[in-house]
């Protein structure tokens, strides 16, 4: 025990935080889990809302939203990740030349630093041009587009998604030694090859890492989607959107995620039913729960390497 | 070499008169002073004609007959608590007493997960010399040094058990201020570690640690200057004061840890390998620091380097594979050693 | 910066003949991707301002002024139209939407600084090793939890209770006619801002103290400090580069939380006056982060979008700031404790 006075104040002001923290933890869980588990049943996960029940509340199940989420996340990372390599790729291998190097590592910093809800102007005004119509609808006869899509709010999320990738991947590759590119140059083999062969697979777990952490970050978005996939209004997926023919005009459309469902049918939204809520909040945790599980089976992975 | 030390206790002595120094320190400043004093009224201990005072060597040679066994290593045989005995003869010329012993290991066994790294090491450490501890790499010098300052179990895998006497009381005895006690044992590092703040912050950290309200810069600046005299730093860096401690070189970097630990007034200072990572300069300097100190404090040093152990060690411990297999004065142990395995060892090292 | 430098140069390969065309293609696409990135964050720059200069342009200085219209008013207007002329407007003194975020992310700041800095001291030097590695990973989940869950948290659960027990019923009746008090308010949006960046930095600032060099923990221990002094004269000081850096990230993340600040502060342009005491915190306030999402439906109107777009033109310019002043400070900081000697 500190003999000082200021000194017992502040290890008592740490214990008092540690006590907050513990608690409010406690609480937070132990409400989703709760009241997650009151509303979540196997309809709830597997069904769209109810037909009509839009104006007055939502009812029904979360389906579309789930498939929404799985959506912004697949399409985002599709482009967010052979992006992000490259960039960590050129940061760490080639660096020159250096004005470049200088400019896209200030750059990431930027974006990572930008709020999403900017990205969604930006995204807006973008999309909106008539000329990329074919990413969403166009509207009227004016020349502009709804940019409202999955496609739209997908190239948005790759935003969100590309700066974990690119600091991960780029730690990840500083760590692979230099006597096994040393070694992979002396045997004659190029630099593509050297890359492909030796350092991207030397890395791969912090490359993961990068990917889960951007999974998490697009997973957790909510103003991207409300402004990009229109979060006003709820839809069910029509049937057979997932048949190749089909799926293009799907993603042309708009559509929801979990984090919109919430904040449409909270009391906040329109859909006021603090019940249906409460499912996809405990839902979109139990995904975050999963991303987290992986984040640590992969850092575990990377300490068990050296 | 006498010399600094005297002027340095007559500038204690004017700055006992300062009333802002007087208000700045500590309690244990003062211990200190007074511990000072008890030093030289008991005589001065580097004063060489104490040294040679043929009463005293009657006196060592009484409380530990030259011909006495090594401290046996096996634990059953590990001597009860008070009960201590010099195992050390001779008389170095540090050394008032070599029967008062201001540090003595019992026993001492530590573990780190079941995995048993000391196995019972007796050591004593009279008061005012310099204890070489050499030993292969790996046998536990440092773990043992880690466990006279109980720096040992901030490893939540280490057990310890035995007994470090401190004055006579266990320093693990349940109740014991390990504060306090880290205080009275101060500890140099192999790498030297000085904080991440100007030369003056990490002299004076101890300082402000000990005392009650926040010291101000002035009253501190008489003990900071005289622990960097002491450390032979003051002339290198008495005009920047000010500059990050980091930008120092290795082998001052290693005074200014020397002179931080000073500032808290240690009655022992551990040091572990404190020169391994300088220059053959820089460790000269240091040595020679070291040699200053010996009297007003006891030192008890790890070294792989037996030349310098030799130098500037009064005695000397063997320590293989977590066993201590031979103490003494380290002339004897260097020159003359009782055991085959020291004899190997020292042989190696020196041939 | 310095640990994504490699040190070495790599060296050149004797490129064999047959792959050393794909090795410059590829060459070439990997440089295209860093590109891109510049040209995308320039982008965002040129769309945002671009489609919010008129708002700037029309308004003038007064853009940032206070003005006499509620900020939903003008916001209706630019809207609907203005109802002399029925004509839709691009007049926006937009102080009210500023006072906002400033309100709730210095509030959120304050409150969450502290209790950061002490939890992480907990659970890095304090707390039971088993406690703390089980808060561990909680407080990395509760840093991603998605901030329109805190929202939820804080509009059903804590709004209610706010509103029975701060809000007495005389009071509220007084003030009806110039405000309507709910349990959504400033007070519950810097509550959410708080639990969305408190973990944050909690794992933050609890990773930098972990990391700090056992040397110097032991150095400090070694001279007679307990944990709490080690962590307060040796620890705070060689992490100082992390607590800028995760202060300020937590900064932006604060100005920029659209949703759960919609849901939380009541969404109504008022302005808290100081002088209804205590009432300040419990009066209702509309970011600019959130108006965008709250009036995203008005879009149409090119008055209402270009006065969005500003908000965002301001939300882009205060987080590149804090992105870039953080940046400096920390490689300062850095630099301060000796990192490039
Ligand atoms: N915290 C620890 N946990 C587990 N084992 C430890 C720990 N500290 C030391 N050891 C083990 O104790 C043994 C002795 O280590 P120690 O550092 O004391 O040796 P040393 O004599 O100082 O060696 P060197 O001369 O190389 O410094 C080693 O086998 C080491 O692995
Ligand atoms: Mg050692």
């Amino acid at each position: 025990m500190p003999t000082r006075l200021s000194d017992r104040g502040g290890v008592a002001a740490a214990y008092a935080a540690g006590g907050v923290l513990v608690i409010a933890i406690t609480v937070i869980m132990a409400w989703l889990v709760w009241q997650g588990l009151s509303t979540i049943s196997w309809d709830f996960l597997t069904t769209g809302p109810a037909p009509g029940s839009l104006e007055q509340g939502v009812a029904g199940g979360i389906l579309p939203a789930l498939v929404g989420t799985m959506i912004v996340i697949a399409f985002g990372m599709l482009v967010a990740i052979p992006l992000g390599l490259g960039v960590a790729i050129f940061l760490t291998e080639y660096r020159q030349p250096n004005w470049l190097a200088k400019g896209t590592d200030t750059a990431i910093d930027l974006i990572f630093g930008v709020p999403s809800v900017v990205f969604a102007l930006f995204g807006l005004a973008i999309f909106s041009q008539g000329w990329l119509s074919w990413l969403s609808n166009p509207v009227g006869d004016a020349g502009m587009a709804t940019a409202q899509s999955f496609f739209c709010a997908s190239l948005m999320m790759a935003l969100i998604g590309l700066p974990p990738v690119v600091r991960s991947s780029q730690a990840a590759i500083l760590g692979v030694p230099n006597q096994q590119r040393e070694a992979s140059y002396a045997l004659g083999k190029g630099r593509l090859t050297t890359i492909r062969r030796i350092v991207v697979p030397g890395a791969r777990p912090g490359i993961a890492t990068g990917i889960v952490l951007g999974i998490g970050r697009i997973a957790g978005d909510t103003a991207i989607v409300w402004i990009l996939l229109g979060g006003a209004v709820l839809q069910a997926p029509p049937d057979g959107w997932y048949l190749p023919w089909n799926l293009v005009d799907f993603l042309r459309s708009e559509g929801s995620t979990l984090t919109t469902y919430i904040f449409f049918s909270s009391p906040a939204g329109e859909g006021n039913s603090p019940g249906q809520a409460y499912g996809a909040a405990f839902v979109l945790m139990v995904v975050i729960l999963f991303v987290n599980i992986a984040l640590i089976r992969l850092s575990r992975r990377k300490i068990g390497k050296r | 070499m006498e010399t600094p030390n005297n002027e340095r206790g007559n500038e204690r002595e004017t700055n006992q008169d300062d009333p802002g120094y007087e208000r700045a320190i500590h309690q244990e400043w003062h211990h200190a002073l007074d511990h000072t004093a008890d030093l030289k009224a008991a005589g001065d201990p580097t004063d060489p004609t104490v040294v040679t005072a043929p009463a005293d060597t009657t006196a060592a040679a009484q409380a530990s007959p030259t011909d006495l066994p090594i401290a046996p290593t096996e634990p059953a045989v590990a001597p009860a608590a008070g009960t201590a005995t010099a195992v050390v003869a001779g008389h170095p010329k540090h050394v008032a007493d070599p029967s008062d012993l201001v540090l003595a290991i019992r026993g001492l066994r530590v573990s780190f997960s079941g995995n048993e790294i000391l196995h019972g090491v007796d050591i004593d450490a009279p008061r005012g010399g310099v204890v070489a501890l050499v030993g292969p790499s790996g046998c536990g010098k440092t773990t043992l040094l880690r466990s006279v300052n109980r720096l040992t179990e901030l490893a939540p895998t280490a057990s310890i058990t035995g007994e470090v006497q401190l004055d006579g009381s266990n320093i693990y005895d349940r109740g014991t201020d390990l504060n306090l006690l880290r205080r009275r044992i101060g500890m140099v590092f192999q790498q030297p570690n000085p904080f991440p703040m100007t030369i003056f912050d990490n002299v004076a950290f101890a300082m402000r640690e000990q005392a009650k309200s926040r010291p101000s810069r002035s009253s501190l600046m008489p003990a900071v200057e005289d622990v960097l005299q002491r450390a032979g730093l003051w002339g290198e860096v008495k005009d920047n004061l000010d500059r990050n401690a980091l930008s120092l070189s290795g082998g001052q970097q290693q005074r200014l840890c020397i002179a931080r630990t000073l500032a808290a007034h240690p009655e022992v200072i551990l040091m572990d390998e404190p020169c391994s990572a300088l220059d053959p300069r820089s460790t000269a300097r240091i040595e020679e620091l070291i040699v200053q100190l010996a009297g007003s404090l006891t030192i008890v040093i790890v070294t792989h380097n037996l030349a310098q152990a030799k130098r500037i060690g009064d005695y000397a411990a063997y320590l293989l594979n977590g066993d201590l297999i031979e103490q003494g004065l380290a002339e004897q142990v260097f020159e003359d050693p009782r055991e085959q395995s020291t004899r190997d060892f020292v042989s190696g090292m020196f041939g | 910066m310095a640990s994504f430098t490699r040190p070495l140069q790599t060296p050149t390969p004797q490129a064999a003949p047959s792959g050393a065309r794909a090795d410059t293609v590829f060459r070439g696409l990997v440089i295209a991707t860093a590109g891109f990135m510049l040209l995308v964050i320039l982008a965002i720059t040129a769309f945002v301002l671009y489609t919010g200069w008129p708002s700037f342009s029309a308004n003038g200085l007064a853009w940032f002024g206070s003005g006499d219209q509620p900020l939903d008013v003008q916001l209706g207007n630019s809207f609907l139209g203005v109802p002399e002329t029925g004509e839709p407007s691009t007049a926006l003194n937009a102080w009210p939407a500023i006072v906002g975020t400033l309100l709730t992310t210095g509030g959120a700041l304050l409150l969450s600084f502290p209790f950061a800095l002490l939890g992480a001291i907990f659970i890095a030097e304090l707390a039971p090793k088993r406690l703390a590695a089980i808060l561990d990973p909680i407080v990395t989940i509760l840093a991603a939890t998605p901030s329109v869950i805190y929202g939820l948290f804080a509009i059903l659960v804590l709004a209610p209770r706010i509103e029975r027990n701060f809000i007495p019923q005389q009071q509220a009746e007084d003030l009806s006619a110039v405000v309507t008090l709910t349990g959504a308010n400033v007070l519950l949006g810097i509550l959410v801002l708080t639990l969305m960046i408190a973990p944050l930095m909690i794992a933050i600032f609890a990773d930098a103290l972990r990391a700090v060099p056992n040397k110097w923990k032991e150095g400090a221990i070694a001279l007679g400090c307990d944990e709490w002094r080690m962590t307060r004269r040796v620890s705070l000081r060689a992490i100082r580069p992390a607590l800028v850096a995760g202060t300020t990230l937590a900064m932006g993340r604060a100005v920029g939380e659209a949703i759960a600040l919609s849901m939380a502060t009541g969404s109504i342009g008022f302005i808290p006056n100081p002088l209804d005491g205590y009432f300040f915190f419990l009066e209702p306030v509309r970011t600019m982060a959130s108006s965008i999402v709250d009036y995203s439906e008005g879009f149409e109107s090119p008055e209402l979008k270009a006065n969005l777009f500003a908000f965002g033109v301001i939300l882009l310019i205060m987080t590149a700031t804090l992105t870039i002043g953080a940046k400096l400070a920390s490689r300062s900081a850095e630099r301060r404790l000796g990192g490039d000697q």
